[in-house]
């Protein structure tokens, strides 16, 4: 499992993972993905490479997620393929933050109103 | 005849078992901590442990069913291996009873339990389920005294054989014989005492000598700690430890007592035999006292070197690794003096057993070690076991007359051991299911996903039932929400991958789709039970920022 971090403009940054988001891939990228989690309001996840997403990955997603809210922030998760889309629908991670498949609506959707 | 006697012997085995394992389920239920305090009383002193074990032998007039009690009583936490050691050793000193008196009528003590039982049904207190472990339990030994009974009655029809009485005598003939036979035959009969009633029966009317029935005798309280010890071969984990224990201390106490005799044979010094005899010119009595030395030895053994077994009988049945989980943490007995404190440990309790709750679709990373290894049915057992101590607890601390806020905090906690248990079992159910191959490629994927999403669902709601923190809280709920479309659409989505679905195939699917919703709504419902006040808060991690003091 890989990750890269872009800032884009208005103060989003893109974490784009790759790879299977397993238990060894979660744990690999456990504390950068964390730390950058900590440091963004507007964060955006780019599953588009994801080939796979267990439980625990999804758990790293939500605690990401949680600590973005939890400073006032936000976070959307880009462009899962549709194996990876359906396991985060049936954890109903859908129902606490949005899965965009373009990246307009994403950043849209984390940008401070 | 042989036939009437291998059918008894067969049936009395039978009804053993079913014995056994209505004992092992029924003690497991019983297991409260009252009845532990109660134990914990009668075995509190060596002299009330040997007190209990003679008087228990003397009744049951078997050391196989005194194990099999003992090692239930052990399974199910009541009592600990070093309070079971002494009664198990003196129980084999009560056994003694029946070959002193040679005839013992264990089955009116048999016919009372299954009277007793019987009426019980009669009133209805089966149904009561305060009660229902209670005769279910005394049923059950029942059966298991009455199997032992049917068994013992069969080995004595083939008393009556002329043709074993030859091979008996014959074979009795040479020392290293008669200790074999009577190993033999004890192993036959689950029963010491049985053989040493034949061998008191051959001695009596000279087919065999004092000297070979004693052998016989000795070799008799071998085969009988064997026989306990294969009885109980199906058993696994640290209860087991008893029964190799009573192979043990049999073994070496008869080993003392066959040195003794070999030196007084050859040697013509004075030792057990003539010490016997000195005692009675009774041949009846001096072969009962044989036995009875052969337990005296047991019981010897254990004081001498009891404590000292362990190592080895932890190497020999080493404890499993649930026995250890299965055992409540951070409750304790007393801390139902401390109604506030007690509260919060009963949080942390029920906190473990929710944790639980991801391993069944093989996610451990964030358990602790011993629990990492646990397969499914010892995931439940593991759940129901500390589950069930959790919830007599808090009935217990209900009875203390703690002040209202208690009362209600104990009466919320029970409300949620409850919810907890049937999450257990409605997920080890749909494990169970999904572990099971498919053959549509639609459903296997469901399958996958399931697992997955599940897992994430339990591990979030894991975190917040662990940390209480109420944002946690308010996010199980969120992911919780009642959303049926979700499955509707999972229903929808395998159909139309997969267009021949079968009968069976559509079985299985709304199957395991019912089970998924029902678990999601049992998350939901015991986020509602962590705190009723999370019921009004969003925490919405797309449109607005969580509070920071719910």
């Amino acid at each position: 499992m890989e990750m890269a971090i872009e800032d884009l403009a208005g103060g989003v940054t893109l974490t784009t993972l790759h790879g299977r988001l397993d238990v060894e891939g979660a744990g690999k990228i456990d504390l950068k993905f964390n730390a950058t989690a900590g440091a963004r309001k507007a964060l955006i996840v780019d599953l588009s490479d994801v080939s796979f997403i267990a439980s625990m990955g999804m758990r790293l997603l939500l605690i990401a997620g949680r600590t973005v809210a939890a400073k006032g922030g936000k976070m959307a998760l880009l462009a899962p393929t549709s194996d990876v889309d359906a396991v985060l629908r049936t954890a109903r991670i859908d129902g606490v933050m949005p899965i965009c498949t373009e990246r307009a609506a994403a950043i849209a959707a984390v940008s401070p109103t | 005849m042989i036939l009437d006697a291998l059918i008894s012997m067969l049936a009395g085995l039978g009804l053993f078992f079913i014995g056994v394992k209505g004992l092992g389920t029924n003690m497991g239920q019983l297991a409260g901590r009252n009845l532990r305090q109660w134990v914990a009383r009668s075995t509190g002193s060596y002299a009330r442990s040997a007190l209990v074990g003679i008087v228990s032998g003397a009744l049951t007039q078997s050391a196989n069913a005194i194990t099999i009690i003992l090692m239930s009583l052990a399974a199910a936490d009541l009592m600990t291996l070093p309070q079971g050691m002494p009664i198990l050793a003196w129980a084999n000193i009560g056994t003694s009873a029946l070959v002193v008196l040679a005839a013992v009528d264990m089955h009116l003590l048999v016919y009372a339990l299954v009277g007793v039982t019987g009426f019980c049904f009669y009133l209805n207190l089966d149904r009561s389920a305060r009660w229902r472990p209670v005769i279910s339990a005394i049923l059950a030994l029942g059966l298991l005294l009455l199997g032992l009974e049917l068994m013992r009655r069969g080995a004595e029809e083939f008393r009556d054989f002329t043709w074993l009485r030859e091979f008996f005598r014959e074979t009795a003939q040479w020392q290293i014989a008669a200790l074999l036979v009577g190993a033999l035959l004890a192993m036959i009969a689950q029963s010491a005492a049985t053989v040493s009633v034949l061998a008191i029966a051959l001695a009596t009317t000279q087919l065999l000598t004092f000297e070979q029935a004693m052998l016989t005798t000795f070799g008799a309280s071998i085969g009988s700690g064997f026989s306990t010890y294969l009885t109980t071969a199906k058993i696994r984990g640290s209860s087991r430890q008893l029964a190799v224990f009573q192979v043990i201390i049999k073994t070496l106490g008869v080993g003392i007592l066959i040195p003794l005799y070999f030196i007084e044979h050859y040697t013509g010094t004075p030792l057990i035999a003539a010490g016997i005899k000195a005692l009675t010119q009774n041949t009846a009595q001096q072969i009962a006292l044989a036995y009875l030395a052969c337990q005296v030895a047991a019981v010897l053994t254990q004081v001498a070197i009891g404590t000292r077994l362990q190592p080895l009988l932890d190497r020999l049945a080493p404890p499993l690794a649930q026995e250890g989980l299965a055992r409540p943490r951070y409750l304790y007995d007393q801390a139902i003096d401390s109604p506030e404190i007690a509260l919060t440990l009963v949080d942390r309790e029920q906190a473990r057993i929710f944790a639980l709750l991801p391993l069944y679709f093989g996610v451990n990373e964030w358990l602790e070690d011993e629990a990492r290894s646990l397969d499914r049915p010892a995931i439940l057992t593991v759940a129901q076991g500390l589950g069930r101590y959790v919830g007599e607890f808090l009935g217990d601390l209900g009875d203390t007359g703690a002040d209202r806020s208690v009362l209600e905090g104990a009466t919320d906690r029970l409300a949620r051991n409850s919810l907890l248990l049937s999450t257990h079992e409605s997920v080890a159910a749909l494990a169970d299911q999904l572990s099971q191959p498919f053959e549509s490629a639609a459903l296997t994927t469901l399958a996958g996903n399931l697992c997955e999403g599940l897992g994430a669902l339990l591990l979030t709601a894991a975190d917040a039932v662990r940390t209480l923190d109420p944002v946690d809280i308010a996010l199980m709920r969120q992911l919780t929400a009642d959303r049926d479309s979700v499955v509707d659409s999972m229903r929808r989505s395998a159909m139309d991958a997969d267009q021949g679905l079968g009968a069976a195939d559509h079985r299985h699917l709304y199957s395991i789709t019912s089970l998924f919703e029902l678990i999601v709504w049992m998350l939901r419902r015991y986020s509602g039970l962590l705190a009723p006040q999370v019921e009004t808060v969003t925490v919405d991690l797309i449109a607005q920022p969580v509070p920071s003091a719910l």
